[in-house]
């Protein structure tokens, strides 16, 4: 479980995320939805740790992240303008971050891309648009992660990419994993998720 | 086009007129101008420091590789791997690798160049050659190290803009003088190293300079991985 308690984040003078309350229980998928620059993709990246809170804390398990954690310890992402090596191929990618936890072995990783549909033997930087969101995914699942963040999941996806990702994501969830993910996409609150949230000038206005 | 940009490309311009001037006095009668690596004809009575300095001006390759390796390594691969617990100081030397082996390439290409195109100097003034282009080596890394340093400091456009403009100051203080100023403050801070490093560094000048170089890349190095450890990561 994670939980946002009392979070605000202030960049230069601008309140971004304004005394957020929210808890996260795993198992089930949240949808963020909101305007562009309402601070969906900011809650992902504090819950990923990658913005340390101005107040208030993000808890994980009971533990306080960047003060008794620097990291969620089990956390898989997706986050806009994300890159991985584009000299080397899928495989080989999810090899090399596979290295630095190595809580995933060799059957992991070539199941997480055939999951994604993604055999080819390509180097990452021959990918087309399609093909480099699907890694992303591969690479935000493959270590079985029991927290996992997606932004915009979907973009760039053809309609059985879509269809891959929401079967994916639907197992996900049945393993235990809490999904949170940001999208503009209502058929993705339709099809996969269990419970929505609006976000509005930094702060949740409506939760279903 | 941001305007940060178009602040950046017209120091850019600037600062490669200026450098196009000065090769052009420079190397007068040489075919490459840009590729005459260390003049040694010029500066038979010491080290060719401020040659080194304009031959990397207006920072052009520098850029380059900047704005490739650190967006790629501190931030959108970055992300990937600290969320895994990657110790940051892994990804900075990651990023490092790469620039050292592009800086390699840049600064053998020159050296190559030489050994072709002017193979009398070159085998007259192999020791001074050789030791030039360790020194210009090293000045590119301190430049691109100190550009990722800015970096965690201010957005990565204005970083570009504030190196260009110091550049291209540097040039006009050059052009202005005429004499042995060298770029402004980077060098004049280093000299006061010299004090604390004279007893380690015993030897030629040479040593002394690749000494406060590489003292300095070490320092720039710590500073950079402490900034990033503490920055958020947006």
């Amino acid at each position: 479980m994670i939980q946002l308690e009392n979070m605000t984040k202030v960049i230069k003078k601008q309140t971004v995320l304004d005394d957020i309350n929210i808890k996260f229980e795993n198992g089930k998928i949240y949808g963020l939805y909101g305007p562009n620059g309402s601070g969906k993709t900011m809650i992902l990246r504090t819950l990923a740790g990658l913005v340390i809170p101005t107040k208030g804390n993000v808890i994980v398990d009971g533990k306080v992240l960047h003060r008794e954690i620097s990291f969620p310890p089990s956390v898989g992402i997706i986050i806009e303008n994300m890159e991985l090596l584009p000299h080397l191929t899928a495989y080989e990618n999810l090899k090399e971050l596979a290295r630095i936890k190595q809580v995933s072995d060799e059957s992991d990783i070539v199941n997480s891309l055939q999951r994604v549909g993604l055999t080819s033997e390509k180097k990452v930087k021959n990918y087309s648009l399609g093909m480099k969101q699907r890694l992303n995914v591969a690479q935000a699942i493959f270590e079985k992660p029991e927290l996992i963040l997606l932004d915009e999941p979907m973009n760039a996806l053809d309609e059985e990419g879509i269809e891959r990702v929401y079967k994916i994501l639907k197992e996900e969830k049945k393993r235990g994993a809490c999904i949170i993910m940001a999208t503009h996409n209502k058929r993705d609150f339709d099809e996969i998720c269990d419970e929505t949230i609006k976000v509005n000038n930094g702060r949740l206005e409506d939760v279903k | 086009m941001k305007k940060n940009s178009q602040w950046n490309i017209l120091f850019l311009i600037l600062s490669m007129v200026f450098q196009s001037y000065f090769f052009y006095l420079r190397g007068m009668g040489y075919a490459f101008v840009y590729a005459i690596g260390v003049n040694v004809e010029k500066n038979q009575g010491g080290f060719p420091y401020m040659e080194m300095c304009f031959m990397c001006l207006p920072i052009f390759f520098i850029l380059l590789l900047f704005s490739e390796y650190y967006t790629f390594y501190m931030e959108n691969y970055g992300r990937v791997l600290v969320i895994r617990n990657c110790k940051r100081w892994k990804i900075c030397m990651k990023m490092y690798q790469h620039i050292v082996i592009k800086l390699l390439i840049i600064v053998g290409t020159q050296w190559l160049i030489n050994f072709i195109f002017f193979r009398k100097i070159f085998m007259g003034n192999i020791e001074i050659v050789t030791k030039g282009s360790i020194l210009y080596f090293f000045l590119l890394l301190l430049l691109a190290l100190i550009q990722i340093l800015l970096c965690t400091f201010v957005q990565e456009n204005t970083v570009q803009i504030i190196l260009n403009l110091y550049v291209f100051l540097s040039c006009i203080m050059m052009w202005f003088f005429r004499t042995d100023i060298t770029l402004l403050f980077f060098p004049g801070k280093a000299s006061l190293m010299k004090v604390y490093l004279k007893e380690f560094c015993v030897g030629s000048h040479f040593y002394e300079k690749v000494g406060i170089d590489f003292m300095m890349l070490i320092v720039i190095g710590a500073i950079t991985i402490i900034r990033y450890k503490k920055k958020d990561i947006y």
